[in-house]
């Protein structure tokens, strides 16, 4: 075997946390083109733009977040060795609940006329929404390889590390959702 | 140890996950792009100085064509040379081995990697086969006129046509690039932080080790805003979004902060595994202890956060505010200190030192020079505000960021490949080929960008494709003349470029036998056999004391290697 210096952080964890400030800035430098972008704007909403539905939205912020809380809950009983699956699986369900109702009121307000292309205000919803959508995709497809993972072996450190670094980024994406609403949707 | 069984040619480049191998693989791709942006220059630098038609090994250039060429000469130079050669070889190579390790902590990652950068080299290429033509508005990809033709007010196209323009090619490859390369990235600080062998505490890394691993953080904190630009961008150009449109309420401007915050790191990224190199190199043969070796890493930490903070000293004609003018002239010109700093230790090396001649000192010696005299005091010059906007866009910035690019590339890539060749392939070079390979690339070199910096301080615009047209601009008989030697020189360069060739296929299969440590370096790569087995080490090595312990007082011979107590 080879002999290396006493593993402090385990390598998923750094990778992870890598990839989490390199989330950060790719997610500070859209939040904030589109802050400039509606400082610069003499309205914003524009007037000519039909508004966002506020309080229709609100739920989906508890909902998500939930979906963390039941990771957290999980993360927290494994580190004793108890693998309870069923608070994984809570909580994709959870956020799969949040996909379909972020997804469809995507098309619904397509029908009703705000299109990405109708001006700069749209552009930002959509992209921004649309990319966290695609986060918190690749975050439920982490948690299932998570619970295929658990299936083999149960009894792995790496499991461990392994649940710990991909809640770093499932956390990163439930706490993202409620930035991102306060600045799409209140602003 | 025994696990680690010799494979096949089809094993061994296609399905290794042998860090040495991807290494290699990375180096042989990078060559090849190396050969394209060199021919690309050859083409338009033939053009600027005698003419547009009737180019030996082309034909006639048209303006168009002009425009794709030195886009993709500026792109595949800094993306596709500079990063995987500076960041992926010299990372991939030396980290394990300098570590004292067998493999990088995620080899899968690794491999797939590699791949994606191959991937993004074939997108990039076939960007010229799209029937509108590659990509051509210059590296930088400037809205509006990486859109125009495309997304913005043409109702003809549709998502596909737009699609399979340039323009999409360009950016996709540039993405692939980066993806690959933050895989790669996040690798080496992985290893670098968990594999290292026993007793190599961080303050016993080598110089280069460093070097990468800030690199590496660096790209990866600064390219966030420029991955979210380069999706803003590709919407624009798709689907019709208006993010960088001034006519639907963007704003252009906004592309050039997304892009400079990364592109002013970007510097640095590709500088910091040069000089580490560099460094290691002038501590080598000048037998003596690196001077100031925690200086150095401070100092390159302290210039890596402030190069987070100068971007806006590429817009100053961009329309910003005079006041945030002043205020990014001034951090711009403070990040002068701390690399002060760098070179004051790499003199204080050589001050005194016992120097060995050897080709790898003589592009090392040659890097720190050019660099440093004329890459980073034109810097200043071209930091300061008030000196910028009369030398905006002329040639004078050209011959400048030349002046820091290719130092660091290839003066200070070929120092480190001199330098390893050895350990990579169990062979010397051929000295006398290795000579003239320096002495044409460096005379030539400053041949080429000193007529620059005049043609510059003349006013020659940098985006004009033919001078010819306009005949009270810089046609008198001293510009044409400058530009023809700018442009015989580069041909020149090249040329000397097949010595090198040359010299690496035929050392690799008739050099002189290496022994296991040639340079009398300390570092542990240098422990092991030479090129190194799969697998590296045999035993592993117990790391005893720092990398520098050259003419020790206590120690007989003049080098002290790590592994020695």
């Amino acid at each position: 075997m080879n002999k290396t210096i006493e593993n402090k952080i385990p390598g998923i964890s750094i990778a992870f946390g890598i990839i989490i400030i390199t989330e950060i800035m790719f997610f500070g430098g859209l939040i904030s083109a589109y802050i400039v972008a509606s400082a610069k704007a003499m309205t914003w909403p524009p007037l000519d733009q039909p508004r966002l539905p506020q309080y229709i939205t609100l739920p989906n912020i508890l909902i998500l977040f939930l979906s963390g809380v039941f990771y957290y809950l999980f993360e927290k009983k494994s580190k004793s060795g108890i693998w309870k699956k069923q608070l994984i699986w809570t909580s994709i369900a959870l956020s799969l609940v949040f996909l379909l109702f972020q997804g469809s009121e995507w098309i619904n307000l397509i029908n009703f006329g705000i299109q990405s292309s109708s001006g700069l205000y749209a552009s930002y919803f959509y992209s921004l929404i649309a990319l966290h959508g695609i986060h918190v995709m690749v975050g439920i497809s982490l948690l299932i390889i998570l619970m295929v993972k658990i299936n083999k072996n149960k009894k792995n450190q790496n499991l461990m590390d392994t649940t710990e670094a991909f809640g770093m980024f499932w956390y990163f994406v439930v706490l993202l959702w409620p930035i991102l609403y306060f600045l799409l949707y209140m602003l | 140890m025994g696990t680690h069984k010799k494979h096949g040619f089809w094993h061994r480049y296609f399905f290794s996950l042998d860090h040495k191998d991807i290494g290699f693989q990375y180096l042989l791709t990078a060559m090849f792009m190396a050969a394209f942006g060199g021919f690309f220059v050859y083409v338009f630098r033939y053009n600027l100085a005698f003419g547009p038609s009737d180019i030996p090994l082309y034909g006639d250039l048209a303006a168009k064509q002009y425009n794709q060429l030195v886009t993709n000469h500026g792109a595949i130079m800094i993306f596709w040379v500079g990063m995987p050669i500076l960041l992926a070889v010299i990372g991939n190579y030396l980290i394990p081995i300098m570590i004292g390790t067998d493999d990088m902590a995620f080899p899968t990652l690794n491999k797939i990697s590699y791949w994606i950068f191959l991937l993004s080299c074939i997108v990039l290429l076939s960007g010229f086969l799209m029937p509108t033509g590659a990509f051509g508005g210059g590296w930088t990809m400037y809205p509006p006129l990486s859109v125009s033709d495309f997304g913005y007010n043409n109702p003809n196209t549709t998502f596909w046509s737009n699609f399979f323009t340039g323009n999409t090619f360009f950016l996709l490859a540039v993405a692939l690039e980066f993806i690959s390369m933050l895989m790669g990235g996040i690798n080496f600080v992985v290893t670098t932080l968990n594999k290292r062998a026993k007793g190599m505490s961080l303050m016993r890394l080598p110089l280069v080790v460093w070097m990468v691993n800030i690199a590496n953080l660096l790209f990866m904190f600064s390219v966030g805003p420029l991955i979210a630009g380069a999706f803003m961008l590709l919407m624009d150009i798709l689907v019709g979004t208006g993010f960088f449109d001034a006519y639907r309420g963007g704003d252009p401007i906004l592309w050039q902060h997304l892009f400079w915050f990364f592109g002013h790191p970007e510097v640095y990224v590709l500088l910091l595994p040069s000089i580490g190199a560099v460094g290691e190199i002038i501590s080598t043969f000048s037998r003596k202890p690196l001077f100031g070796y925690k200086m150095v890493i401070l100092m390159v930490i302290i210039a890596a956060i402030l190069s987070l903070v100068v971007w806006a000293h590429h817009q100053f004609v961009s329309g910003i505010d005079p006041g945030a003018a002043n205020i990014f002239s001034l951090l711009t010109i403070i990040i002068s200190i701390p690399f002060a700093g760098m070179v004051l230790s790499y003199l204080g090396t050589l001050w005194k030192g016992n120097i060995r001649l050897e080709i790898p000192m003589l592009w090392a010696l040659g890097m720190l020079a050019t660099f440093t005299f004329f890459g980073g005091f034109t810097g200043l010059h071209l930091g300061s505000n008030v000196f910028d906007i009369y030398a905006h866009d002329t040639y004078f910035v050209i011959a400048h960021f030349h002046y820091t690019l290719f130092p660091t590339v290839f003066l200070g890539g070929f120092a480190a490949f001199y330098y390893w060749y050895p350990k990579f392939s169990g062979r010397m070079m051929n000295k006398t080929l290795g000579l003239i390979h320096f002495w044409g690339t460096f005379i030539f070199f400053n041949t080429i960008f000193i007529p620059l910096f005049w043609l510059g301080l003349q006013g020659q615009h940098r985006r004009i494709y033919n001078y010819s047209a306009w005949n009270d601009l810089l046609m008198q008989p001293e510009h044409i003349m400058a530009r023809q030697i700018a442009t015989v020189s580069l041909i020149f360069l090249l040329l000397f470029q097949f010595v090198f060739l040359f010299n690496f296929f035929y050392s690799l299969k008739k050099g002189k036998k290496a022994s296991k440590n040639p340079w009398e370096a300390n570092t542990l790569e240098w422990q092991t056999d030479s090129p190194p087995p799969h697998g590296n080490f045999d035993p592993y090595p117990v790391v005893q004391r720092w990398p520098y312990d050259y003419n020790h007082p206590e120690k007989e011979l003049d080098y002290c290697p790590q592994t020695e107590s």
